[in-house]
């Protein structure tokens, strides 16, 4: 068997008439896009909150992909605003 | 740990309502339910709107879900499931789907298509190339009957076994097979035609 009817069975090891093949090999050199860009997540989250009154995607934390930078950023603010805070309140260790 | 247990305790998750789980599940399977859904009803506004309803009905079906079929595949049928209602209510309100189509398809007037590549023809398989082939071949699709172009997409565009279009369309492996023969046909003809050629 040649590659072109390698490339002209399916993954079900199927075997196809001419007809069938020459339009699974137009398909094919088409190359049409599987998967088009999108971006769906705050949609859908948003409905998901809606629907479910707020039990759901509610909080304002789990809205985005990861929530993992949200902590690390509100982490770090907190830990500047201890410092700022520190350092105004102790001011004898201003040199 | 093997891909089955990986799935299996990513849905125990889904089932807790994990909503980062959730994040990751819309992330993984937007694109391809949205390109399916572009292909099925050919409105990018219309198939956006379903692609999140589908994630609303997994989110809320999840607990339902029993892992007999892939996870993948249970997420297609719903779409194809909303995509059907979706389909009947345009219709009823006289949409032509034609008229608004505005996937890629547009971006290139068919006419202009076939007078750029008719001439160049050497050999059928050869017809045309790049755009002007997706272009001509997106348009045919869409002019297909619908339960046949359901099935061709799923099984030549997004590759899936006769199986899974089975669980998925919940008709039996013989009609998926003879369905996806005739859209073969009438996807053929319709490309001869805009193309003004013969294939194959």
């Amino acid at each position: 068997m040649t590659e072109k009817d390698d490339d002209l069975r399916t993954h079900d090891d199927e075997p196809l008439d001419t007809d069938q093949a020459s339009v699974r090999s137009i398909l094919q050199k088409a190359k049409l896009e599987r998967s088009p860009e999108v971006d769906l997540l705050q949609g859908v989250q948003r409905r998901i909150r809606d629907r479910s009154r707020g039990r759901f995607y509610g909080d304002g934390w789990s809205r985005r992909s990861s929530a993992t930078s949200t902590y690390v950023v509100t982490s770090l603010l907190m830990l500047f605003i201890l410092v700022l805070v520190y350092f105004i309140l102790v001011p004898e260790i201003h040199f | 740990m093997s891909e089955e247990a990986t799935e299996a305790r990513f849905i125990e998750r889904l089932r807790s309502r994990d909503e980062r789980a959730f994040n990751d599940l819309v992330k993984l399977y937007e694109r391809r339910v949205f390109g399916l859904l572009l292909r099925l009803i050919g409105r990018r506004d219309e198939a956006e709107d379903l692609a999140q309803e589908v994630f609303v009905q997994v989110f809320k079906a999840i607990g339902t879900f029993r892992g007999e079929a892939k996870l993948s595949t249970w997420i297609f049928r719903i779409a194809v499931n909303l995509s059907k209602n979706r389909t009947k209510y345009l219709a009823r309100r006289r949409t032509d789907s034609q008229d608004h189509f505005d996937g890629v398809a547009d971006e290139i007037p068919l006419h202009r298509a076939k007078d750029a590549n008719v001439a160049a023809i050497a050999r059928p398989d050869e017809l045309v190339s790049g755009m002007q082939l997706e272009a001509i071949v997106e348009r045919s699709i869409a002019e297909l009957d619908t339960e046949f172009r359901e099935v061709l997409i799923l099984r030549d565009v997004e590759d899936m076994t006769y199986e899974e279009i089975a669980e998925i369309t919940g008709l039996a492996d013989g009609t998926v097979k003879s369905r996806i023969h005739r859209a073969r046909l009438q996807l053929k003809q319709a490309v001869e035609i805009a193309i003004g050629e013969k294939i194959g």
